[in-house]
């Protein structure tokens, strides 16, 4: 296992700016875009790791997407965000690429038991991608406690959003705010003040606008050359 | 438990349930994700709410007693995570109970109505970094960096003004356009690599949402999306593939090559 640092830093450097160049393109927001990095950094750094221990690269792959996947789920727990949207730009490294490309320029060179070959191997490591996304999403739905997943059984009834009340209508018309409806939130004391202030900061205003009014014809009187 | 509702709150709940629906699906969100919004949507209203979501088009029904349905299809299909992102906050808002309804109305409302996230100019830039990045991953030569940032505007460029063509096509010419652009790039002799061009030119349209949307459906139990989305995939590999071949063969008369 000798790897050369300088074509090493040239490849991390390389992963990086690929991953985010991706990221911006699929228009993840900028606050994940850290997160995708490090997602998609960590999966590739395994695969290639196991690559240089000497172990089969469909098998690299998969402990790569493994990784990226479950990455992924937990920078999404803690994000709130989707785990696609980490799981997207970090997959693009492990791709087969090179060995894609191999299968298509033998088979037009006509080599096609080697082409054969290559493309089988590709599509090994696809298939193995696939599986290790698949494997890592079983695991964190098995494992890591799903935000929403048990929400709805927890909740109380007590702020049951009633949608008549606030779309302003209701069954029989008569009664709009009956008993045992309540709103989503108590409102807290402080609100409560800041509204209040807020109400007769207007009211003040509306009676110094109406005072104002008071003396509409000497304004007219005022204006009707002008115009 | 449920309550009744009259014909017009229906609608709107069923109305809200399917605009944020469409949105998720538009941009590039997986089939589970929308029928669990949608859920979400539901449970929040207490209202009964069954949903049938494929790649290509929704049902929503809502109620209990008398019910409304409603169904959209959904025809252009863009990668937006974005607006995927926005429409999850507001769904798992709803469903906490921290906004009221009304007030996700709106918000639904103006993340359809609000532009995309990056200017068109940014775009361009960060696929140009990316295609330069990836070469530098295969090839690792300094050297290539100028070829695959010129190959990455080159695929942007492609890819915007081929939009309205069937997408297979434009994945299709895309390729032949980035291979062409290879060929033509070994006459000079910079030490660089034909494939490191062809495939940093290629990585963003590799089909890796389709793929990763088409496992998460598999996982969740919607076979009919997964597979569907699997299917997808696949075309736009083969496509890829035809249009390097096509470009690479083409390449073979050249007298540098």
């Amino acid at each position: 296992m000798d790897v050369n640092i300088g074509d090493f830093f040239i490849a991390w450097v390389g992963a990086i700016l690929g991953i985010a160049g991706s990221a911006v393109t699929f228009r993840i927001p900028v606050r994940a875009l850290f997160g995708c990095v490090i997602a998609g950094i960590l999966g590739w750094q395994v695969s290639y790791m196991l690559g240089q221990w000497g172990i089969v690269p469909v098998y690299c792959s998969f402990m790569g997407a493994v990784t990226i996947s479950l990455c992924s789920e937990i920078l999404a727990r803690a994000i709130r965000m989707p785990a696609t949207v980490f799981v997207v730009p970090g997959i693009l490294p492990l791709v087969p690429g090179t060995l894609t490309y191999d299968s298509m320029y033998l088979l037009i060179q006509g080599n096609s038991d080697q082409a054969l070959a290559a493309g089988m191997k590709a599509m090994l490591i696809a298939s193995g991608i696939a599986g290790g996304m698949l494997m890592g999403t079983a695991i964190a739905k098995g494992f890591i406690n799903p935000s929403l997943q048990n929400l709805h059984a927890s909740l109380k009834d007590d702020f049951a959003i009633s949608i008549p009340e606030l779309i302003g209508e209701s069954e029989n018309g008569s009664e709009k705010f009956g008993p045992g409806q309540t709103y989503p939130k108590p409102l807290s004391a402080r609100r409560i003040q800041h509204i209040q202030k807020r109400r007769n900061k207007y009211k003040q205003a509306a009676e110094r606008a109406s005072s104002k009014k008071s003396t509409p014809a000497s304004q007219e009187n005022r204006r009707s050359p002008l115009i | 438990m449920p309550k009744l509702y009259s014909k017009n709150a229906l609608r709107k709940i069923a109305g809200l349930c399917l605009k944020s629906a469409d949105v998720l699906m538009a941009s590039g969100a997986e089939t589970a994700r929308v029928e669990t919004t949608v859920n979400h949507i539901g449970r929040a209203c207490k209202v009964h709410v069954e949903s049938y979501a494929t790649p290509t088009g929704i049902t929503v029904t809502v109620g209990d007693d008398r019910t409304i349905t409603i169904v959209t299809r959904v025809r252009n299909r863009t990668i937006d995570l974005d607006k995927v992102v926005a429409i999850n906050n507001i769904s798992r808002n709803l469903a906490t109970g921290k906004i009221a309804f009304q007030t996700a109305d709106k918000a639904v409302d103006e993340v359809i109505r609000r532009p995309r996230l990056y200017s068109d100019t940014i775009i361009y830039i960060f696929q140009a970094i990316c295609c330069a990045g990836f070469a530098l991953l295969i090839d690792g030569h300094l050297a290539s960096i100028v070829p695959a940032l010129l190959v990455g505007l080159l695929a942007t460029y492609m890819a915007e003004k081929c939009s309205t063509l069937p997408p297979f096509l434009m994945v299709f010419l895309n390729a032949l356009a980035v291979t062409v652009f290879a060929d033509a790039c070994m006459f000079f002799d910079l030490g660089i690599t034909h494939k490191a061009i062809v495939i940093a030119g290629m990585v963003p349209l590799l089909p890796g949402l389709s793929l990763t949307n088409a496992i998460a459906d598999l996982m969740a139990g919607e076979l009919l999306a997964g597979i569907a989305r699997t299917t997808d995939s696949m075309l736009v590999a083969a496509a890829l593939a035809a249009g390097a071949a096509v470009g690479i063969s083409l390449g073979q008369f050249l007298p540098w090559m």
